[in-house]
């Protein structure tokens, strides 16, 4: 009888654990499903922010879009930044500005494309049209074949005094570095976009040799200053001794602003 | 891996975070540009217009993240874990999304943004595991331990 009993009790225990454990099993399968069921909802409310920020954000991605009227992107904008400044070859400014400055860049170099649309239109706006400082832009081309098309056609644009709008031009419409996109079309679409330059001249004068000394000439320069990368500056008094502008800290419109000053205060000492 | 281990790593993890995003916030508010291993591509990511997002510096919103997600590693239970995942899920999508914009935006990779989002991606594992596996979890198991039997009738 205790044997009989014994064995019921055992088989009514093994039972409840046997039923304890599906339950638990089926609580836990449930319990899991909730948290999959949560954590998909965590991923999918996190995939809706970033969309909505992607939507928000786009627009500025493209490059510039042309205004109304406009044959080239930013074309308007360029014009409105060198409008009533004279230049002369690679000059933009008055000429007797007692300081000079001069950027050595790269028309592919995408941090010289940031120095350009970014920090030159408030050198140019606060010390170039009050006459001030002159700026001078020395193409050193460094970076392959597309920017030396590009270095030619802007030297030939500065043989009708609109190298600076050439190269304001490009800049905001710069593409991928060396991707073959400075083609003959490329550079004839960003010549159409600048007021007064008549590109087929332009085109004809790649090839003059003012234009290739002057790409010499600024390599030389370049490389006689110790510098490697690109944008870099010198400024100092125009006819005097020019002075590396540090851009240790990074390059933006104060690095610029503090050596011109100084260089302003100075040529007024003489 | 143990649920102990998972939150040690996560916690040493979150550290570096705040770190990384502390040291972007604080160079940004200083006007400094930061330390690059290679060219300029952080100069340049910290400084394109992708570096703000509704006026608000990224490395600022990638810092209040990794805190909220470093004090949400305190607390204990289901709820806390599914805070600490929802964070970090939301972190990693972010963080995918500025890499996005790295490599085909702003075609320049800044290291310190690179090693937040792999910081962040193991972080969003982590956590996932850490909600997945909460049965296997001591503590848990204990809870489930004292539930009262009941005799069939």
């Amino acid at each position: 009888m205790a044997d009989t009993g014994g064995t019921r009790r055992e088989r009514r225990a093994a039972a409840r654990a046997e039923r304890q454990a599906a339950e638990k099993a089926a609580a836990a399968k449930a319990r899991q499903r909730t948290r999959l069921f949560q954590l998909g909802g965590a991923l999918a409310l996190a995939v809706a922010v970033v969309v909505v920020i992607l939507i928000a954000t786009s627009g500025g991605d493209d490059g510039p879009t042309k205004k109304a009227g406009e044959s080239v992107a930013g074309a308007t904008d360029t014009a409105a930044l060198l409008a009533g400044i004279s230049q002369r070859g690679a000059e933009l400014g008055d000429p007797r500005a007692p300081v000079t400055m001069i950027e050595f860049g790269d028309l592919q170099c995408p941090y010289c494309k940031d120095a350009s649309d970014q920090i030159l239109p408030s050198v140019i706006e606060n010390y170039v049209r009050d006459g001030r400082v002159k700026l001078i832009f020395r193409d050193v081309a460094f970076l392959g074949d597309d920017s030396i098309r590009a270095a030619q056609m802007a030297g030939a644009a500065g043989l009708q005094n609109k190298l600076w709008d050439y190269v304001h031009l490009f800049y905001l419409n710069q593409g991928t570095e060396n991707t073959g996109y400075v083609t003959d079309d490329f550079l004839r679409e960003i010549g159409s976009g600048v007021r007064g330059l008549n590109v087929d001249r332009a085109f004809a004068e790649r090839a003059d040799p003012q234009v290739d000394r002057a790409l010499q000439d600024a390599r030389e320069e370049w490389t006689g200053y110790g510098f490697q990368g690109t944008p870099s500056f010198v400024v100092g008094p125009t006819g005097g001794t020019l002075e590396p502008v540090s851009t240790d800290n990074g390059l933006n419109y104060e690095a610029l602003k503090g050596p011109i000053d100084r260089a302003i205060a100075a040529a007024q000492e003489r | 891996m143990s649920d102990r281990a998972l939150q040690r790593t996560m916690l040493v993890l979150t550290l570096i975070g705040i770190g990384i995003a502390g040291y972007l916030t604080y160079i940004h508010y200083r006007g400094f540009n930061p330390i690059c291993a290679v060219g300029h591509g952080c100069e340049r990511v910290q400084n394109s217009e992708w570096a703000k997002l509704a006026g608000v510096p990224v490395p600022l919103l990638g810092l209040i993240g990794y805190v909220g997600i470093f004090v949400s590693l305190f607390f204990r239970g289901e709820l806390a874990r599914m805070a600490t995942a929802g964070m970090t899920i939301l972190g990693f999508a972010f963080s995918m999304y500025l890499t996005y914009r790295e490599i085909f935006t702003i075609e320049a990779i800044c290291q310190w943004c690179v090693g937040s989002a792999i910081v962040m991606t193991l972080l969003a594992i982590f956590a996932t595991l850490r909600v997945l596996r909460a049965d296997d979890d001591e503590a848990y198991a204990s809870d489930l331990a004292v539930e009262p039997e009941h005799e069939p009738v």
